[in-house]
């Protein structure tokens, strides 16, 4: 019987799990990580103390990782990208609401985030849930039906707001 | 020597105080809750378990409390607002970003919500920095709205669909139509916070309809732009409830949001509401 214990974060999306040691993931551990990755679109999994192999042996669980084309990625690994801003460093990696890699034919399926050294206050990360978005819920003036039309992606990403995570 | 410490949420507002016991409240801790209220604009106090007569008197240190115009208070205590979601309803109270009734000639200085029935997850509530979201305009900018005047009103907040029926006394929390609903008043786009001498951003998309001296039209663009970048997540943080939390907030320097992602699960907050000045 797995010992690993869900939480939502929200009622929208997100839920952190406990229980779990990365480093020793049984396939039966790894099947409730994935099926609450699909129910919750992002899933937290605190105090994990893992070198990066064991970072990429868990992504690789997935699917095929990949290496970014513009981005560099670590010179022995160049599938592990460093975000590193140090103190005092005005620019941002990833600020501004998006969906990685959609300028791909393939935008990447997901992507695994590792926090090494972390401000005391600041620097969260936002989810926002995109079946909400499609989808008539109250609060929400969506109309009943929206026809999927083919979009060209842009620079200038959708911004979704308000935040539904 | 205090026993208050503070956390903050994040690095744009917000922070959780522990070590208060609002109940037995000394000059030195309101001291240091007031000092913390306008450095984070939002403060989050939890396992408060308190008559609402404490929640009361805590807000009159603050000020005198407000009697809500049209959201109907407890018939023993007006200035007491009960903010009740039965599991299940789907009106929801306070969605949407805004600052607390600046449809008023003195729009609130602050308010103070308590939350007594929270669930398991969902019901956050957000707070968006206002001095952050005016520091971060460009020079150019600033320079324009300096100047500027905007007309606020609550036809639209509590005349739109799904209000209507609040008026007839059915739902959790009922309204009582006033001809104030009709009413524009006039502030400045960017207001001098009268305590910290701050200037920060004063128009929200609940209650703000046009610049004063423009046309709906005219006022459109300029007006949405300023809709979404005083929210950026950048300024903001988010306060997930627990039984007995206390939130307090200066709604002449944050905009706040009820997220609407519980309907399965009852919510029951008490607020009361301080009076503020006119913004200049």
């Amino acid at each position: 019987m797995s010992k690993i214990a869900l939480t939502p974060l929200t009622g929208s999306c997100g839920a952190e799990l406990s229980g779990v040691d990365l480093a020793h993931l049984s396939d039966e551990d790894f099947a409730q990580i994935h099926q609450a990755w699909l129910d919750y679109g992002a899933v937290f999994i605190r105090d994990q103390d893992i070198e990066l192999e064991t970072l990429v042996a868990f992504g690789k669980r997935f699917g095929n990782l990949e290496v970014h084309p513009i981005v560099d990625g670590l010179s022995d690994a160049p599938e592990i990208t460093r975000v590193l801003k140090p103190a005092g460093e005005s620019a941002s990696f990833g600020t501004g609401w998006h969906s990685d890699n959609t300028f791909f034919e393939k935008p990447s399926m997901g992507s695994v985030l590792y926090g090494k050294t972390i401000p005391p206050y600041g620097g969260d990360t936002l989810f926002a849930n995109q079946y909400r978005a499609f989808i008539p819920s109250a609060g929400f003036s969506m109309p009943a039906v929206i026809k999927p039309v083919k979009t060209v992606a842009a620079p200038l990403l959708l911004a979704l707001w308000p935040p539904m995570c | 020597m205090s026993k208050i410490a503070l956390t903050p949420l994040t690095g744009s507002c917000g922070a959780e105080l522990s070590g208060v016991d609002l109940g037995h409240l000394s000059d030195e801790d309101f001291a240091q809750i007031h000092q913390a209220w306008l450095d984070y604009g939002a403060v989050f106090i939890r396992d408060q378990d308190i008559e609402l007569e404490t929640l009361v008197a805590f807000g009159k240190r603050f000020g005198n409390l407000e009697v809500h115009p049209i959201v109907d208070g407890l018939s023993d205590a007006p200035e007491i607002t009960r903010v009740l979601k039965p599991a299940g309803e789907s009106a929801s109270f306070g969605t949407g970003w805004h600052s607390d009734n600046t449809f008023f000639e003195k729009p609130s200085m602050g308010s103070v919500l308590y939350g007594k029935a929270i669930p398991p997850y969902g019901g956050d509530t957000l707070f968006a920095n206002q001095y952050r979201a005016y520091e971060t305009l460009s020079d150019g900018l600033k320079h324009t709205l300096d100047g500027m005047m905007a007309v606020h009103s609550a036809s639209h907040a509590y005349t739109v669909a799904g209000t209507q029926e609040k008026y007839d006394k059915k739902t959790a929390i009922t309204y009582t139509w006033s001809d104030s609903i009709m009413d524009e008043v006039i502030h400045p786009v960017v207001r001098t916070h009268p305590e910290t001498g701050r200037k920060a951003l004063f128009v929200n998309d609940m209650f703000t309809l046009r610049f004063d001296g423009m046309s709906k039209e005219d006022s459109q663009p300029l007006l949405q732009y300023l809709f979404h970048h005083c929210v950026k997540p950048d300024f903001c943080c988010r306060f997930r409830w627990s039984e007995n939390a206390v939130a307090l907030w200066d709604n002449r320097a944050v905009q706040h949001y009820a997220t609407d992602d519980y309907q399965a699960f009852e919510r029951l907050m008490y607020r009361v509401t301080i009076e503020g000045d006119k913004p200049a």
